[in-house]
């Protein structure tokens, strides 16, 4: 079927991040919709191609963005729908907290056009860099902080936790003013019940611009009652504590290993349960 | 000649080009006016933007918890439709 839909990710800095591959799809598209960060970002993809149409115009003030991310996937399948090969170019990575493009390619899917993410640098991958943070040294948590707030969770203060669209915090209207202190006030109320409000935490804003350098702004959890937050700030707290060991599953491993060392097999030994096909179970 | 973007682009893609002196031969070479080549050199983002008229006020959440009412909206596609094959 004629009409096909590529979400692909230009990352976070202008020139810096586009992989060559969502380059292509740029450049061999009949439209392209852009979801970018800044206005030199979308001035950036007119150079690359000749129709790109912001989705800018979506979002609205008092405007559910529910609506705004349906009108967006409409949008584009529209294009599709009308036998062009579509792109949807987002900012940092197409997948990662972004609702829109996921939407998009599913629809397509289910319509029976051809539809494919292509992975971009994301603020994540910048943030790992700038703050010479691993995730893997102790772990890490992320949440969107609306949903952090409105739904329960079981924090795990011996890894790192990383807040997303902090500048939304505790909003309702899912519209797209920042909300204000008291919103964030009840944040700290939260965060404190797993974390002393000194505890250090940062506030990230990745450049998004070659001459521009990322925000990394150190402070006291109480600080951010009134700190300055947009709706592209993320909010990262380090590890409260070191790991705390489990040495009764520790035991267990060093006698399941011990016990029959030469022997062992995944499928035998019991203990990684793990479908690696991704086959359904009907 | 190059235009803003393109430096732009040319600085966000070649690592030698931030470097002081390379920047400065980028920038004659650009044939862009004294002023916006004043702005790149102290790095004025803001005055930039609005030299260019350039719309800095650009939205960018991308993501939104589902309301209590809407229970589906946020639902991770059924089946494998959001797969890359």
């Amino acid at each position: 079927m004629a009409g096909s839909l590529y979400c692909v990710g230009v990352g976070m800095t202008l020139g810096a991040h586009i992989c060559p591959l969502s380059r292509s799809y740029i450049e061999n598209a009949d439209v392209v919709f852009s979801g970018v960060s800044d206005g030199f970002v979308e001035l950036w993809l007119h150079q690359i191609h000749h129709d790109v149409r912001s989705l800018q115009s979506f979002y609205g003030k008092d405007k559910s963005r529910h609506i705004t991310y349906r009108e967006m996937v409409d949008t584009m399948l529209a294009e599709v729908k009308q036998g062009k090969n579509v792109v949807g170019a987002f900012y940092g990575h197409p997948g990662v907290f972004a609702k829109a493009p996921h939407d998009a390619i599913a629809r397509a899917r289910v319509m029976g056009y051809e539809a494919k993410m292509i992975p971009g640098i994301s603020a994540e991958d910048c943030l790992y860099a700038d703050l010479g943070m691993d995730p893997g040294k102790q772990g890490c948590q992320h949440y969107e902080a609306s949903q952090f707030m409105l739904y329960k969770r079981r924090i795990d203060p011996t890894a790192m936790l990383i807040l997303w669209q902090i500048g939304l915090a505790g909003d309702l209207s899912m519209g797209i003013d920042a909300t204000g202190a008291a919103e964030r006030r009840l944040l700290l109320e939260l965060l404190a019940q797993d974390y002393p409000v000194d505890h250090l935490c940062w506030l990230y804003e990745a450049a998004t611009n070659p001459l521009q350098t990322p925000r990394m702004e150190q402070m006291p959890l109480k600080s951010l009652v009134f700190a300055d937050i947009y709706l592209h700030t993320t909010l990262v707290i380090p590890p409260l504590a070191p790991m705390i060991p489990n040495p009764l599953l520790r035991a267990r491993l060093q006698q399941l290993q011990l016990k029959d060392k030469h022997k062992m097999t995944t499928y035998k030994n019991n203990v990684i349960p793990f479908d690696t096909n991704r086959k359904k179970h009907l | 000649m190059m235009d803003v973007i393109a430096l732009l682009e040319k600085l966000g893609s070649d690592c030698t080009s931030l470097q002081a002196e390379h920047l400065q031969t980028l920038l004659e070479e650009s044939n862009l006016n004294e002023d916006v080549k004043k702005l790149i050199q102290q790095q004025d983002l803001k005055g930039l933007a609005n030299k260019l008229a350039i719309n800095e006020s650009i939205i960018c959440c991308a993501q939104v918890a589902p309301d209590e009412d809407e229970p589906d909206e946020d639902k991770q596609p059924k089946d494998d439709e959001a797969i890359n094959r």
